[in-house]
């Protein structure tokens, strides 16, 4: 077990800060997307919540009516009202919607020429035409009252128009089961998936690369052991290396998403990141095989961000343009991600739910197989050429 | 003279590296540094290119004080580093045109400079090459073109054969000599005392930062009571003859071993003729016999009781 | 100056293929990256009519519909019950309604479109419950014609004109080219190397030869400058021209911006080169990293980072030589005013003038202790 213990010895000095670095990482990224993470699907129907920021420079019922109930319906963002901090979180879609009630809104509000609320959002967005409706339909309603009965108070028609507003349409959901939990856990794995080759290609490319040097290779190839023995040795070390990293990242999974563990693609979820685990560890196998130790990180890090990139382990899929979800058929990860969706959408475990599924792990698996041929065949190629 | 070295003392905390270093180069030598590995040499020459700062002492090239900003002194000095310091980025030629230029600003005498350089150290051939594909003893030689290049009055060269082969050795020693005829005055440190014997015409010898030894290659080997060694190969020899040996004047210590007699003895006339008639007398069988002169080894070994190459 | 150094310094950037892959290439493939990840990201944002069916098995109340074809929001089309659930199941439309015995939504998820068909029909509902409330409190409303009067459609907003250019996702392309001009920290450090006697065998020859220190390094950096300001300029040509990427049409400002980037971006590497006291590699390694990590809290990975950045700890944002980047080219691309760019431009040249002087002082102290 000489070998083993020198791979060893090479990862715990050299790699472990490495790994530390990757993982820090990837923690404090999952965390981020997981907090920002999708919209969950609900049982029952919830109005959509659009980010609005009222600034409310009025202070008078009417004013104040609006606004509770923007921020009863809508999810309230706090702006400072300056310009420039307003149009900052604009921009970066901290709002979507920046509400201006002038001073005198309520006084003007029975005279024809009333004054008008200034909204500010992105040009054209759906979100604002939504907001709108809203701001729209309380007024009209108030205007309604106010025009009716001119002698009640704001506040008395603040709470007329809150009762009327109650009334609404029933809504009802085609036939369907709603699930819960997975979207989240469906990024944690795609984005498990950048992690995975950049770790792999960074830790296991470098330690083959040492181990692939020429002069070390000859020495060891002196030694009193046989060439397969030494192989397998090396290729438990990196078996052995990869199923720790996986392993650690899936306890992960479930540590931030507690509970989430005996839901029904759970599994499914464990047993696609295996096979990706596999699936990088045969890549790095073959970067190993034409990378130096000055082009490693360079290569390593095309290959991890431009895989990930194009197989939608940032970006859902649906958002990649058309070109790419066909070239993405040549792309291991787009399939990894393509089964992480599927595991995500699946309602219950029946044959034709699972067949798509297997299908994608054996397609990655195909390309793992692929991959470590490519690179067995030009490590021996290698070997001809030294004699 | 070209460089004076006054009570040169350089501290590395506790450590003394130059322990009041006294050293006078002349004009049109060849001087030798000689110490074994960690002696002060690679210091010493940094101090007297005012790259290290040091403690005490005082340091003149050409006659005036050497100091970060003398450049006009500057100008002068040639250096050749013990490690390989060239571009591994540019080419054999864009190398000694660079290091050349940061001397003569003037491009066409330039040109003529590098090309002599490149003829100098005999890599015509390789001016396209980058160093990485250069050998070792190429790209030793690359490394001195790119410290001669500007024709430099002083050339410091520090250790520039180590890990060279024999051949690019010679060819690099026979090259210094040739600069040295051109009229460069030379320092040349090294550990290897045949080195410094085949070329320099004085030297020191350094031993923990404290020069043991100066002079010319007689004066310095006339420092040390050894005048000669005379070697016999020898069958019979008994005890009995080895203290008597000890006996015939001029004799300083007796050894043997494994048949090989050593005989050390002071400088006098008759040295070999007493030793061959005592070995006739007394029926002793020898083999070869042969008279050593003193190197700069036997030098070291006397003065510090240790090998040069420890 | 000195030409020569600056001649043979440029030459060797070019030659030094890792330098050539880091500082023009991977910007490049990453920017090429980001347009294909994000091409379809923000047309999902822009507002499109809402497709509803509107089912044909029962009658619809009259008012709604024409109403939903007033209001310009909907896309409406006639199908069956059993037609529209299958369009349904293929997310063709956002939902139907249908007029059993109430009206009813039918949809397949919760969504913004789907909010907004709901809010359309509540208001629809709503406002008859109202009138019935008014009319209920007040009888005599009807004979002084307020009915006549009513309108529901009013609309009380009005829209400040904010800025054509809300395209979020050029700041990725902006921290992008911040990134690139940081790189040239990576040189900085390097430049360093090579006039320091004690990091490198070179810089012990250039220190004895008679060329002034702080002359062969000014030089050096100017290459290096120069270097990282051709590529820069490489990247954004790429970007707008060839990925078509709107910049806006201060071209000259961003231009000069990424000059003052690569100054200050250099100087950073030459200070932390002269400061840390480590292997070549290591620090290289390091000034990589430490760059990395200011693009992100400028938003190269996650757009927010800088926004929350921005109003968490505006102190770190405006150190922080990427952010100030990222926000001069923002500022440009989104405000009509120049004051916030020439803050960040003044901001990023007095920090990069500030890392010279330090590093001039530095190196006037031209002796090492050890080498």
């Amino acid at each position: 077990m000489q070998v083993f213990k020198a791979f060893r010895k090479i990862v715990m000095k050299k790699f472990i800060s490495v790994f530390i670095i990757y993982t820090a990482l990837f923690i404090g990224l999952s965390i981020f997307f997981t907090s920002s993470g999708g919209t969950q699907v609900e049982d029952a129907f919830e109005l959509s919540e659009v980010r609005v920021s009222v600034i409310n420079e009025d202070n008078t019922a009417l004013a104040n009516g609006l606004e509770n109930y923007i921020n009863g319906i809508a999810r309230p963002v706090e702006l400072e009202n300056d310009e420039e901090s307003m149009k900052d979180a604009l921009f970066f879609r901290q709002t979507e919607f920046i509400v201006t009630i002038p001073n005198g809104f309520q006084e003007s509000f029975h005279s024809s020429q009333n004054q008008s609320i200034t909204t500010m959002s992105v040009p054209d967005s759906a979100n604002s035409e939504y907001a709108k409706t809203l701001i729209d339909r309380y007024l009209n309603t108030a205007k309604l009252y106010a025009t009716a009965f001119p002698e009640i108070s704001f506040d008395e028609i603040h709470e007329k128009v809150l009762a009327d507003i109650s009334t609404e349409v029933h809504v009802s959901f085609v036939d369907r089961i709603a699930t819960s939990h997975s979207s989240e856990l469906s990024t944690y794995f795609n984005f498990l998936s950048y992690i995975l080759i950049a770790m792999f290609i960074s830790m296991v490319g470098r330690i083959m690369l040492i181990f692939n040097n020429k002069e070390i290779k000859m020495r060891n190839y002196c030694a009193p052991i046989s060439i397969n023995y030494y192989n397998y040795q090396l290729i438990f070390g990196n078996l052995s290396l990869a199923f720790i990293v996986w392993l650690i990242f899936v306890a992960f999974a479930f540590v931030i998403n507690t509970g989430s563990l005996n839901e029904t693609g759970s599994y499914l979820y464990i047993v696609n990141s295996f096979v990706l685990a596999i699936l990088c560890l045969s890549i790095s196998f073959l970067v190993a095989t034409f990378a130096t130790k000055n082009s490693i990180d360079p290569i390593g890090n095309c290959i991890s961000l431009g895989l990930s990139f194009l197989g939608g382990s940032f970006v859902p899929q649906a958002f990649l343009s058309d070109t790419l979800q066909t070239v993405g058929t040549f792309n291991p990860i787009f399939w990894y991600v393509k089964v992480n969706d599927t595991i995500g959408e699946i309602t219950s475990i029946s044959r034709s739910t699972l067949e798509p599924i297997i299908y994608g792990i054996l397609v990655q698996l195909a390309f793992a197989v692929a991959f470590l041929a490519v690179a067995l065949v030009v490590i021996k190629q290698r070997r001809y050429a030294h004699q | 003279m070209i460089v004076k070295i006054d009570n040169l003392v350089k501290r590395y905390g506790d450590l003394i590296a130059l322990d009041h270093l006294n050293i006078e180069i002349k004009e049109g030598e060849i001087f030798g540094l000689l110490g074994p590995n960690g002696s002060g040499k690679t210091t010493a020459i940094n101090c007297i290119l005012s790259l290290l700062k040091f403690d005490k002492g005082n340091i003149e090239i050409f006659g005036r004080e050497m100091k970060p900003t003398a450049y006009p002194i500057k100008q002068d000095i040639g250096i050749v580093m013990q490690n390989v310091a060239v571009f591994e980025e540019l080419t054999v030629y864009e190398n000694i045109d660079y290091f050349c230029g940061l001397y003569i600003k003037d491009k066409k005498k330039r040109k003529e400079l590098v090309q002599q350089a490149i003829e100098f150290v005999a890599l015509k051939d390789f001016v396209k090459f980058y160093p990485k594909k250069l050998s070792g003893g190429l790209l030793r030689r690359l490394n001195i073109a790119c410290g001669i290049a500007h024709k430099p009055k002083l050339i410091i060269l520090d250790e520039p054969t180590v890990a060279v082969d024999p051949q690019s050795r010679n060819n690099i020693l026979e090259g210094i000599k040739r600069l040295n005829e051109e009229g460069a005055t030379i320092i040349y440190t090294s550990h290897y005392m045949e080195e410094i014997e085949q070329l320099c015409s004085r030297l020191a010898i350094l031993d923990k930062g404290k020069v043991i030894a100066t002079g010319t290659k007689q004066e310095v080997k006339g420092m040390i009571s050894l005048g000669e060694k005379i070697v016999i190969e020898t069958f019979n020899l008994k005890e009995e003859h080895i203290e008597k040996i000890r006996e015939i004047p001029n004799v300083i210590d007796v050894e043997l071993k494994e048949n090989i007699l050593t005989i050390k003895q002071k400088s006098g006339a008759s040295n070999l003729v007493n030793i061959t008639s005592f070995i006739a007398n007394h029926d002793i069988s020898y083999g070869k016999i042969y008279s050593e002169l003193p190197t700069l080894n036997d030098v070291f070994l006397e003065i510090t009781g240790k090998e040069l190459r420890d | 100056m000195s030409f020569h150094i600056f001649k043979y310094t440029f030459k060797q950037l070019i030659k030094d293929r890792m330098a050539l892959f880091w500082m023009l290439c991977f910007p490049l493939i990453l920017a090429t990256l980001f347009n294909l990840a994000f091409s379809n990201l923000m047309s999902t944002e822009s507002f499109e009519q809402v497709k509803i069916a509107l089912s044909t098995d029962h009658d619809l109340p009259e008012d709604l519909e024409s109403a939903m074809k007033e209001s310009n929001i909907f896309n409406l089309s006639y199908t069956t019950e059993t037609e529209a659930k299958e369009l349904l199941a293929n997310r063709e439309i956002s939902g139907f309604i249908k007029n059993t015995d109430e009206l009813e939504l039918i949809i397949y998820d919760s969504g913004l479109n789907q909010s907004i068909a709901k809010v359309f029909l509540d208001n629809h509902v709503q406002i008859s419950t109202t009138i019935y409330n008014i009319i209920d409190g007040n009888p005599q409303l009807i004979e002084m014609g307020f009915l006549e009067n009513l309108s529901f459609t009013e609309s009380y907003t009005e829209t400040v004109p904010v800025s054509e250019s809300m395209n979020m996702i050029v700041v990725y392309y902006f921290a992008l080219l911040a990134m690139t001009c940081l790189f040239s920290s990576i040189a900085g450090c390097y430049a360093i190397s090579l006039v320091q006697a004690n990091q490198s065998a070179v810089a012990a020859r250039v220190n004895v030869a008679p060329t002034k220190k702080l002359k062969a390094f000014l030089s050096m950096i100017s290459a290096t400058i120069c270097f990282q300001f051709i590529s820069a300029m490489i990247a954004i040509t790429y970007i707008t021209q060839i990925l078509k990427v709107d910049f806006g049409d201060r071209i000259l400002h961003i231009v000069v911006l990424c000059l003052f980037g690569c100054f200050t971006g250099t100087m950073f590497g030459a200070l932390f080169g002269l400061l840390v006291k480590l292997k070549s590699e290591v620090k290289e390694m390091l000034l990589s990293n430490i760059c990395m990590v200011l693009c992100f809290l400028s938003g190269l990975m996650v757009l927010q980072m800088k926004y929350i950045i921005q109003e968490k700890a505006p102190i770190i944002a405006y150190i922080n030589p990427a952010n100030l980047i990222t926000d001069g080219l923002y500022a440009l691309y989104y405000y009509d005013t120049f004051h916030r760019y020439f803050l960040n431009l003044t901001l990023l040249g007095s920090m990069g003038i500030a890392f010279c002087a330090i590093i001039i002082l530095v190196l006037r102290r031209q002796k090492y202790a050890s080498i």
